[in-house]
């Protein structure tokens, strides 16, 4: 659907339109693409661009006069996390306000307008950059309404930051070229392949744990189960990032990397190096350093990695288990950071396993999100060996998927595909990709299934 | 511009994909639309029209990008050979199931059927006891085990076990009915092919084994195989493989007894639109035989059987009394038995019959009524409590 209905007309838009309209045929094409999904969050999306397109300029005028910047700084924030917190966050509070008080306050039941958890990241980046004087405040509402809406990374991420494709967006002539369109096509194939091919292929299994309980299935199959939401989570996200970043390059952006093999890590603090490496940035730059970081001694060190990892978790979804799971990993990168630092440095093997064991533990936690009982339910599946429905037909059924999803997190896919694209090689790489899209092609007409699970973010 | 065309040369995968993305949307676009898949056994979705409604629709299956994203899917260029191309992937990444269908040894497919509706499955039996409370003695309930019960070929993924819920269902209806416990006799045919490898519904003889069992009961039992000529249909690929869409798969043989010419009046026709057209033109009742061959051309060649399910249906028979049959599809190749036993066979599907069950035995006065699902249909059905309503 999206690749022969979208993509080609809004590539034939944009390649065509002469090089001064290029952004302007990028937003349009954008607001038509965020536009489709649901209509009626357009006005937000249009709310959020206007604002802190004018906050910014405010910014800018007064940027020698301390109070007035920073009212505009509390108006950036409050208008920013303001949208982000009424739409992801209200009823989430009033559920709790009415468990905790015994009220009944009405829950307000809004969607969650699409990608908003990236895009009002993106352009709180830009105002606080703005604040800091690290970038001018952009004049043209057209070239700050394509960043902000840009289509390849706007449901999913990478969350991009302005500073880096400001430059970008003021090239208009020659701003793409053939080399990196080719490359970007590489990447949208291979992201289209870890997402359809890999993804939800590997995802059925942790819907068929839901649906057969979390009370009646054995320990074995508990374990498989996670397994497969550490490999289905994985591809689902990094395929998206990968497609996304390949559109970029196709449209004459290099958005940065986001996923790093995340599963080859030595640690946890490696591993969020190499996970979602944009939003873990995003938090460091505009949340981790602005409290102090780590200058101001290791108490203040540790309360500000515990109030980083609380709302890195909660950022994932308005729900106790993503909380829990982001103080979860506040508590294994305190306990790195203060003991297991140098032995970890040391370990050849290990390190590898204790970082692999607490990744699957911790997308446990993540995975079950109805409830602290179920959850409580899951982790007695986990550790207490139990007997109950047995791995086995799952193991034969998913078995090879899962290899291959093993074999597909380490380097050695990525290492096939470079040598590919040595020039010599370029009727191998074609095959391989071509082979990929169609197989990924007859994946997505006949699926009845294909969830996205990062869509609630 | 020829340095422009040379550099383009140089990229051959630029070329390769984009004029495979643009012919292809090109030849999608024009491409002539189908109505219905026989594949698929299901009509695809047609071009739909922007309107306010969906346009600003809240549901996301109301959506005019909902409704526009399943056309294109639906309607999508050699549909049919993508369908097949993912089949044989499937079948390389040693996949057992595609689309919620399981595969089993020797060809035969299975419905995953991991978890029971319970709530539904309580009313339902809350609701038939209601029933056999009122009429004591009559009602004869049979409820069908799945072929994962009983096929030795199912593979060992983790179906529900339907024991407990029969037996529980034996003890209640037992109080003032009989209950039919098919289990022990389909276990031990679990050799002979009792269920459709490629459909969900039995066979003719699975049923046949059934009717040997309900014969029992009432006393009667005059339908021999011998005595009638067996006609065997090949080429049938029923709702199983149309969902799953395997690649291999092997389909199966239907047999019906074509001697069988008893007539039978539909005097409540199959769908609402149906009921319409013929109360339209003052049909209220078409006269048929048993057997709609028509059906036999097409892929869903089950639904030969009683001509589908029709609300109510009387079928007149060779032997003596009166039988009322509530039914799903199951029973629509099991009714043909009951002609040698019985003058009279009424048959009830509640999904399309809206009066009182009461009034029709009243007026009838049946020696007997069969209640005939399978054990699937049975826990999510939600018109058997339709069995109690009307009564005014």
């Amino acid at each position: 659907m999206f690749i022969f209905r979208f993509l080609p007309i809004a590539l034939a838009i944009y390649y065509l339109a002469p090089a001064k309209l290029k952004n302007l045929a990028l937003f349009l094409v954008s607001i038509f693409f965020y536009s489709w999904g649901e209509v009626r969050y357009f006005p937000i999306m249009l709310a959020c661009i206007v604002g802190n397109y004018f906050i910014a300029i405010f910014l800018g005028k007064n940027q020698d006069k301390p109070t007035v910047r920073r009212w505009l700084l509390v108006l950036t924030l409050v208008f920013n996390l303001g949208m982000l917190f009424f739409f992801k966050y209200t009823d989430f509070f009033i559920i709790n306000i009415n468990a905790l008080f015994g009220t009944s306050i009405g829950l307000l039941r809004l969607t969650l307008p699409l990608g908003i958890s990236f895009y009002t990241f993106q352009t709180m980046s830009y105002t606080l950059d703005v604040y800091r004087g690290e970038v001018e405040p952009e004049r043209n509402i057209i070239d700050l309404g394509a960043y902000v809406v840009m289509f390849p990374q706007l449901i999913a991420g990478p969350i991009v930051l302005y500073k880096d494709v400001a430059a970008q967006l003021k090239v208009h002539k020659n701003r793409y070229t053939l080399s990196e369109i080719d490359a970007g096509i590489g990447l949208f194939v291979l992201g289209l392949a870890k997402k359809v091919l890999l993804a939800n292929s590997i995802g059925a299994l942790w819907d068929d744990i839901k649906v057969l309980g979390y009370a009646n299935i054995s320990t074995p199959l508990a374990w498989l189960g996670a397994i497969a939401f550490t490999l289905q989570i994985y591809f689902d996200f990094s395929g998206y990032s990968t497609m996304a970043i390949g559109l970029g390059k196709m449209l004459g952006f290099n958005f940065p990397l986001n996923f790093n093999l995340p599963y080859i890590s030595r640690s946890i603090t490696d591993f969020w190096r190499r996970w979602h490496m944009t939003l873990s940035g995003w938090f460091r730059e505009y949340l981790y350093i602005p409290l102090g970081g780590n200058r101001r001694g290791m108490k203040r060190q540790v309360l500000n990695l515990f109030i980083v990892w609380c709302l890195t978790g909660f950022w994932h979804g308005a729900n106790w288990n993503f909380l829990l799971w982001g103080f979860y990993y506040f508590v294994l990168l305190t306990v790195e950071k203060l003991w297991l630092h140098k032995p970890l440095a040391k370990g050849k093997i290990w390190p590898h396993i204790y970082a692999l064991f607490f990744i699957v533990v911790g997308w446990a936690i993540f995975a079950v999100d109805t409830g602290m009982g179920d959850l409580a339910m899951f982790f007695s599946k986990l550790f207490i060996p139990q007997s109950g429905i047995s791995a086995g037909y799952f193991v034969r059924n998913y078995g090879l998927s899962l290899l291959l999803g093993i074999v597909c997190s380490t380097p050695y896919p990525g290492r096939f595909y470079h040598k590919l694209c040595r020039q010599k090689k370029e009727v191998l790489r074609i095959a391989f990709l071509a082979v990929l899209l169609l197989v990924s092609i007859a994946y997505l007409v006949d699926s009845t299934y294909n969830p996205f699970i990062y869509f609630r973010f | 511009m020829k340095e422009k065309w040379k550099t383009l040369l140089r990229h051959p995968a630029v070329i390769v994909f984009s004029s495979f993305i643009i012919l292809f949307s090109l030849a999608d676009n024009r491409a002539n639309n189908r109505a219905f898949s026989e594949l698929e056994n299901r009509s695809l979705a047609k071009k739909p029209i922007v309107t306010r409604t969906n346009l600003l629709a809240v549901d996301e299956d109301k959506k005019f990008s909902y409704l526009y994203e399943t056309y294109v899917n639906d309607q999508f260029l050699g549909r049919d050979v993508w369908i097949t191309l993912k089949s044989r992937v499937e079948g390389l990444l040693m996949k057992t199931e595609n689309n919620g269908i399981l595969y089993g040894d020797n060809g035969t497919m299975y419905q995953k059927f991991y978890t029971v509706d319970t709530t539904q499955l309580e009313n339902n039996t809350k609701a038939i006891e209601r029933f056999i409370s009122r009429h004591p003695g009559l009602v004869k309930v049979m409820i069908v085990p799945s072929a994962d019960m009983v096929s030795p070929n199912a593979p060992s993924a983790p179906f529900v076990d339907e024991l407990p819920y029969l037996q529980d269902m034996a003890t209640r209806f037992g109080a003032n009915g009989t209950f039919i416990d098919l289990l022990p006799a389909f276990t031990a045919h679990q050799s002979e092919p009792l269920y459709y490898a490629t459909d969900h519904h039995w066979t003719t003889s699975g049923a046949y084994l059934a009717y040997r069992q309900f014969a029992a009961e009432v006393g009667k039992g005059s339908f021999t195989p011998s005595g009638h000529t067996a006609t065997t249909v090949d080429d049938f690929f029923g709702t199983l493989y149309s969902k799953s869409k395997l690649y291999s798969a092997v389909p199966d043989t239907l047999t019906y007894y074509s001697d069988l010419t008893n007539p039978m009046a539909i005097l409540q026709g199959g769908t609402l639109e149906e009921q319409q057209l013929a109360a339209n033109a003052g049909l209220e009742t078409s006269f048929v035989d048993l057997y709609d061959e028509t059906k036999l051309e097409v892929r869903d060649k089950y639904a030969m059987f009683l001509y589908g399910n029709n609300g109510f249906s009387r079928v007149e028979g060779n032997g003596t009394g009166k039988v009322l049959v509530i039914k799903d599809s199951y029973a629509n190749c099991f009714v043909p038995f009951l002609t040698a036993d019985y003058a009279q066979i009424d048959i009830i599907d509640l999904r399309n019959l809206r009066s009182s069950v009461d009034k029709i035995i009243a007026e009838n006065g049946y020696d007997d009524v069969l209640i005939l699902y399978n054990f699937q249909s049975y826990q999510a059905d939600k018109n058997l409590p339709g069995l109690n309503l009307y009564n005014s």
